[in-house]
Formats: C-alpha cells, structure tokens, sequence
C-alpha cells in the first residue's frame, strides 16, 4: 500500500508491504500524482516495506529521476541494507539523500531477518 | 608407302599457283597497306562464298576488305600488326551480299617484295559462322543455367531465413538477397495499417487488416518532388486493392503521382520515397508491388524498384513501362519469395494465435492455491509433458471460512483440451456448492445433479473434503468423500491409514446419496490427495501401484508438507506416464518440528502459474525453506528468487517451476518457464522496469541458463558469502 501526504515543500511517500512485480500496476498513477504535486523534496518512507526487488527499485528511481529533473530532492528513510543494497546495482544510490538516522516509529522490522542482509 | 626411298621430289612449277586458286578456302592478295591494300586477286572459292569479284572490290576504294565487316575492338591491335608487316589472324563478322551474317577467321600473311617487305598480303578468310553459333548458344545456356542455379540459391536461402521467423531481421536479410537482383527492395506488412518490416514479431504477427494507413513517415530528404513537379491525380487505389486481394498483383505504383495521404497507395509512396532515396540514392519513378499473402488475406506487400527513375547523378535511367520492366527471371523470383514470406508469416500468425489461446486456457486451468491459516499445504501439478500443457487433472484448495477448508483433487479422463474444458466446469461447479453447503456428501450430491444436466462429455472422478479447525488444540476434523476416486492417505508417525470411506460412484453417475467419511487430524499429522497419475505405470495394477504409495509414504520423514511433498515425488513421479495433481496437507507441531532435524532430501519444487502474486508466493517459499534448512543466506535467496520468477512472469511462457536444492555449499535456484529464449542482462534504464533484474542476481549468485524441455531453465546458485 503506498499513502501520499503533502505539505507546502514536501511530498511524503509512505510505502508498506512488497514493492514487486504484483504492485506494479499502481506505479504509474502514484508517480503522475507525486509529480503533479510539485514539491521540491519527496521523501520516501521505507519502514513498512517488506521487500524491494528491481521492479520496485525502477519506480523509486522513476520518482526520484523526475523530481531531479525539476531541481528537487528525494530522500529515503527506513530503508534496510537490502533495499540500499538493489539501489545501488541499479546505480542510483546518487539519486536519493539516505536519512540513515530515521528511526522507523511503532513499524515492524522492515525486511525478514535483517541479520542476513546483503551487500551492506 | 611401300619402301623408303630418297628426298621427296620437287612439285611441279604452276602447281601451287593452281592449287591457291582451286581450294575450298577463300584466299585473296591485297597490297601492301600503305597503297590502302587494295584486292589484286581472289580466287574462286572468294568469289563464290563472298559474291564479290576483285572488280567489285576495286570500287570500294582503299582498304576495301574493311568495307566487308563490322568494326569491333580488335581492329586497331590487328592494323597496327598489318602497319607492322606482321602476319595476323582474327575473326571478323560481316554480312554477304545476300543478307547473311557471317563470321570469317581471316590470316594475313605478308609475302616479302623484291624491293622491301610486305608489298603484297596473301589472306585467307574462313567461313566459321557455324562455330561461332554454336559457341554463343553453349554460353548463352550456361548463362541461363547460372542465372537459373543463382536464382534457385536465392529462393534456398530465402526460405532459409523464413524458417526462423524468430530472428527479427528475417525480412530485411530477404530483401538484401533480393537486392542482388533489383537495385532496392524491402518488405511492408499491413497490421492497422501498412509499416515498413525488417522482421515478424512472431509473438504479434501482423493481422493483414487495416484500411487506414497513417503512420508517421519523414519528409523525403529533398521535398516531395510531387509537390513541385507537375504531378497526375491517380484514379485508383491499386494497392489497396492489392491488399484487399481485389487484383492478384504485382501492380507498378508510380511514384510521381499523387495519392490521397491515407490511402495504401499514398502512404506507401511517402515512405518509399524516402527509404529509396536514403538508401540507394536515386530518386525512383515506380515501383513494382507484389502481394505478400497467407492463406485467407494479404498480410502485407513486397516493393521493388527496378531502377526506374531518376538515379544519384540526375540522369533519367529508364522509362516507365506500364508493365513490370527488366528480365522475366527477376519477376518469378520476386514473385515466389513474396508468396514464401507469406506462407511463412501466416504460418507465424496461425501459431503464434494457437500459443495465446493454449497459454490463455493454461492459465485459467491452473489450479490456484488460496493461502489457508493454520495449515501447512502444498500443493504440485503437472501436465503430462507428452500431451499439451493442458491436462484433466485438478486441485482445489478453499478457504470456505475461518477454520474451515475444502480440499479437491479430481480427475477427467483424457489429457486434451477437452478434458481440460470439462475440468473446468467440473471445477466452477464444485467450488460454488462448496462455499454453499458444509458436508461434503452433499456437495457432491449437488454436483451429481446439475453435471447430469449440464452434459458435460467426460466422465470424472474427485474426492471432496471439509477440514474443520476444532476448538481445543489443534486438532482438525475431516470430512470427506469419494466419486470413484482413490482413498486419501493419513500419514501419522509412521503409519498410513487410507481413508476408504464415502465411496461412491462416479461425478454424474450417483443413483443414491453419497455418504461422507470422517477422520481426526493431530499435530503432525499429513494428509495426502493425489490422482492416480502419481501411481499409475503401464508395467504394473493399480492396486500395486497404491500399496507402492502406502509404503513411500510410511517412510517419509519430511516435516513440512513441501518436503513431503518432495519424497513424494523424486520417489514415484519422477517420469510420470499421466497428468500428476498432488495435495499435501500438514498440521504443523510447532514443538516436534522444532526439535526434530529431519533426514528427507533438501529440495524442493512448486509450480507457480505466470501471474505477478506467483513472485510473493516464490519468495515466501524460499524464506520456509531456508530457515527449515537453517540456511543463513535466506535475504539474498529472497531477492534473487523474486528477480527470477519475475522475469518467469514478465518474459516467460506458460507455467513457472521454481526448485531450491541445498548444495551443502549454498542454495541452488532453479527457475523453470517454457519460453526458450534466454534470459538476457541489460544495462538497464531508470524507465525499463526490470532491466537490473539479472545484475542483482549476478552480484549475489552464480548464474546460468539450459534448455529445459521445450523452454529453459535459469539456474543461480548464491555466493557463500553475500551476507552483509
């Protein structure tokens, strides 16, 4: 499931669940909406991601290659070492601020057991 | 020759003389060339075969041999020998008085002078017109017969590429062979509207349909030389026609007419205009259009240019006949090339329309599996490989209410599409009494009812179960019964109890009401339903065949229903002769599983159908499996597991098999589809979804790909150490 909340400079992305194949449908819609919002910061909230494979790497880096093109930033939190680990094969760790002190609040671990994680 | 005797004696004086005038061969004496050569002498022979006199010669000034014959390019090389003094021989043709073409092989020989050298020629001219025919005709035929074997080697090789209609520049290769013969040619295919093909996209053939053929063509480099030039309105759009079929074809398309802009005619003017003049360029004037047709319509065009036009240097090449120009060879090629395309892409189109609707049926006949709470269920299907994809076999598993769970296993006899049709029904019926009606006996009863109506044209056999959570514990009830389907097995601690109950005769065939067995179900405990395709051989009863079974069963030490699932099938159904539907069903003991390692072999497999919810399910698989394993890397199989069977779903064909083996040095990811083609890694772009999926495995697992069957099989085995 993925919420859109808004202020006057931010657009904030609050995603939960699996960013696979199967979620890929709702992309482009999420994507028009976040870009028609305008906003010079997105930030992207990972701490009720499960999981994040290539498929769902593509539409982070979609939104943050977009909100680059118009001079914006996009930041992520809550991201696990698995999901930083994808973005970076798919080359786009550059395109995203890491916000490495965000402490997720009340979520679940994010990603199954996180002891394991590659890359890293 | 009697005897050997002295020097040969002289020949009489005269005789020679004599002898040069009475021969068969025409022989004359000119002067020398200086004088203009002029005839001093013929004999009879000349005069005989030429007509001409030394009289006759005389008024035809200097040099009047030369008056005789057609110039040609040896002239020069043989005067300057005749300037020279030189003796020389060369064959000449010339006409005789009467009209005849002839050719002569003429020797001059000079014949030295008492005052200086070659003041006189003595010449002898041989009639060898014969010779020459026969020459020019045996080159002539071997031309043809070149011409005929290139010809053929062209139509080999065209059907050639035809055949892997999969590579996609099969037509542009085509019309380079073909532009051997023509100085440009190229292939259209007509699919809601014409477009310019270098191949077929076998998985989208053209359809041949369309009327309006709108898109988008450059401007030709220079302008349209229609807009300046004064132009002719054409009355009649010849290529659509073509394309309709309303003429059979070739048609010459002029290009310096005007057509209306979204006509075949039009359209197909703009874009040759341009291509010609890119590729070749000269600016043609027409083209010849051949159909390129299947069986029920034209699927698309073949357009050469014959060189008809204006060409790179501005000069007029050729004019415009109102047939096809150049030799009639080039025609018949270009004619069987465009009808083996045809047949070729229709072909394409036939199968291509077969696969979607066999891949479509699949899917819709692929049993699903519903996520049940409480339960450990897996579930495994396969399709005798030998018959079609499809099979009669079915599973159901139902999640009718919390806590309670239908379980169908089910065979229609017959491994085609109709069985799979009737599985079909028999399938939406039982499911919609399921969620209906709570006892199992009764639920088949209704199915009885509405299948005797429904006409269904295979009979079938299932077993329908309920299984109901109990309260206190985990114990579960099952209730069940049998339409002349084989007893499912109750697998506890070693022992197997058949559960024989709630027999009954056949889907549809019930003359009194069906009855329903119960059984307990504890912690631990599996339940088995299976189709005889698990147990049947040619080489033994079924009756064997199912005590085999019992005693597989008994032997199982797998605590988790995959794994038993497993043994199950690397022991019976490892060359299956039928369809195989399989359910295993297990009643997880949290405190037993824990303790207890079990010795069952480490893989797995489960059959997922091509749908985006299979890569969850694929993912979920793997992280069981690894912890049950106690396999460390499970993170890094999860993420190369979900790239895999995501590409199985993006670019795979039919259904996807996922296996996990532990090597004892890390986990082995078997992916399975039944597309060929290999998976390909691509640099990836921002908007291509997908592209890094294969760099992620790469950077976390060995990788590689092999046929499998009639697709292919992906297979990573992770790196020991990815962990982070």
């Amino acid at each position: 499931m993925i919420e859109i909340a808004t202020s006057s400079t931010t657009t904030t992305l609050v995603i939960a669940g699996d960013l696979d194949l199967a979620e890929r449908d709702q992309f482009p819609e999420i994507a028009t909406r976040v870009v028609g919002l305008r906003r010079q910061l997105l930030v992207i909230d990972m701490c009720r991601v499960t999981f994040m494979d290539s498929t769902g790497a593509a539409f982070l880096i979609s939104l943050a290659d977009s909100g680059r093109k118009r001079g914006g930033a996009t930041v992520l939190r809550g991201a696990d070492e698995r999901d930083l680990f994808v973005l970076e094969v798919c080359g786009a760790l550059d395109l995203f601020r890491i916000d490495r002190d965000h402490r997720c609040e009340s979520a679940p671990a994010p990603s199954a057991p996180t002891a394991h994680h590659p890359g890293g | 020759m009697t005897e050997s005797s002295g020097p040969v004696p002289p020949l009489p004086g005269g005789f020679l003389d004599a002898a040069v005038a009475a021969a068969v061969i025409p022989a004359f004496v000119t002067g020398a060339w200086d004088d203009g050569m002029p005839v001093l002498w013929v004999n009879e022979a000349f005069a005989r075969e030429s007509g001409i006199g030394v009289n006759d010669l005389a008024v035809l000034g200097k040099h009047p041999l030369l008056e005789l014959v057609d110039d040609d390019a040896e002239r020069e090389r043989s005067q300057a020998a005749l300037r020279a003094g030189r003796p020389t021989t060369r064959m000449v043709s010339g006409r005789l008085i009467n009209g005849r073409a002839t050719w002569w092989q003429v020797t001059m020989s000079p014949v030295p002078g008492e005052d200086g050298p070659a003041q006189r020629w003595f010449g002898t001219a041989t009639d060898v017109s014969t010779h020459v025919e026969r020459q020019a005709a045996q080159l002539a035929s071997l031309e043809v017969e070149r011409r005929e074997r290139a010809d053929l080697d062209l139509i080999a090789q065209t059907t050639e590429l035809l055949g892997d209609l999969e590579y996609p520049y099969a037509l542009r290769d085509i019309a380079d062979l073909l532009r051997s013969l023509v100085p440009w040619a190229g292939f259209y295919v007509n699919d809601d509207g014409l477009l310019f093909a270098d191949g077929v996209d076998v998985a989208s053939p053209p359809t041949g349909r369309g009327r309006r053929h709108a898109r988008y063509v450059p401007e030709p480099p220079g302008g349209d030389p229609a807009e300046a030039s004064e132009t002719r309105e054409s009355p009649r759009d010849e290529v659509q026609d073509l394309l309709e079929g309303v003429v059979e074809g070739p048609v010459l398309l002029r290009l310096d007419a005007r057509y209306p802009a979204h006509s075949a005619s039009g359209w197909l003017r703009r874009d040759l205009l341009r291509r010609v003049v890119e590729e070749t360029g000269a600016l043609p004037r027409a083209v010849v259009v051949h159909a390129v047709a299947g069986r029920r319509r034209v699927l698309g065009l073949l357009a050469t240019w014959h060189g008809v036009g204006v060409a790179a240097d501005g000069t007029v090449t050729e004019e415009i006949r109102p047939g096809p120009s150049g030799p009639q060879h080039v025609h018949t090629v270009i004619e069987v090339v465009a009808r083996r395309a045809g047949t070729a892409i229709d072909n394409a189109r036939l199968y291509a329309r077969e696969h979607r609707l066999a891949e479509a049926l699949q899917r819709a006949m692929l049993p699903e599996q519903a996520d049940v709470s409480g339960l450990d269920v897996w579930t495994y299907y396969a399709p005798n490989a030998e018959h079609a994809q499809v099979g009669g076999d079915w599973y159901d598993v139902l999640q009718i209410s919390d806590g309670t769970v239908g379980l169908v296993v089910g065979d229609v006899v017959g491994h085609d599409v109709e069985a799979a049709a009737a599985m079909g029904q028999l399938r939406s019926v039982v499911r919609s009494y399921a969620f209906e009606l709570a006892t199992p006996g009764i639920v088949v009863d209704r199915v009885d009812q509405l299948v005797t109506g429904m006409r269904i044209p295979r009979s079938a056999s299932m077993v329908y179960a309920t299984l109901k959570h109990q309260q206190d514990g985990d114990a579960w009830t099952v209730q069940y019964t049998r339409a002349g389907h084989l007893p499912p097995l109750l697998l506890r601690d070693g022992t197997v109890t058949q559960l024989a109950g709630g027999a009954g005769s056949l889907v549809g065939f019930g003359s009194k009401p069906r009855t329903t067995g119960q059984a307990e179900l504890r912690r631990g405990d599996v339940l088995l339903f299976y189709t005889d395709g698990l147990i049947e051989r040619r080489d033994r009863s079924l009756k064997v065949g199912l005590d085999a079974l019992v005693e597989t069963s008994a032997r199982i030490t797998a605590r988790d229903a995959a794994g038993v699932g497993e043994e199950l099938l690397s022991r019976l159904a490892d060359a299956p002769e039928d369809d195989v539907a399989l359910v295993v069903v297990r009643v997880p003991d949290p405190v037993a599983d824990a303790q207890v390692q079990p010795l069952s072999p480490r893989s797995r497999r489960w059959l997922l159908p091509s749908e985006p919810a299979s890569i969850g399910r694929a993912r979920h698989a793997v992280l069981r499996t690894c912890q049950a394993w106690g396999l460390p890397e499970s993170a890094s199989a999860e993420l190369v597991v979900s790239e895999l069977v995501a590409n199985g779903v993006l670019h795979g064909w039919g259904n996807i098999a996922l296996r996990l083996f532990d090597t004892g040095d890390g986990l082995r990811i078997e992916v399975e589809d039944s597309n060929p083609a290999p998976p390909v890694t691509t640099d990836g772009h921002p908007n291509r979804v997908g592209g890094f999926g294969m760099q992620i495995v790469e950077r976390l697992a060995d990788w590689g790909w092999r046929p499998a069957g009639s697709g292919k099989l992906v297979w990573a085995k992770l790196h020991a150490t990815t962990v982070g």
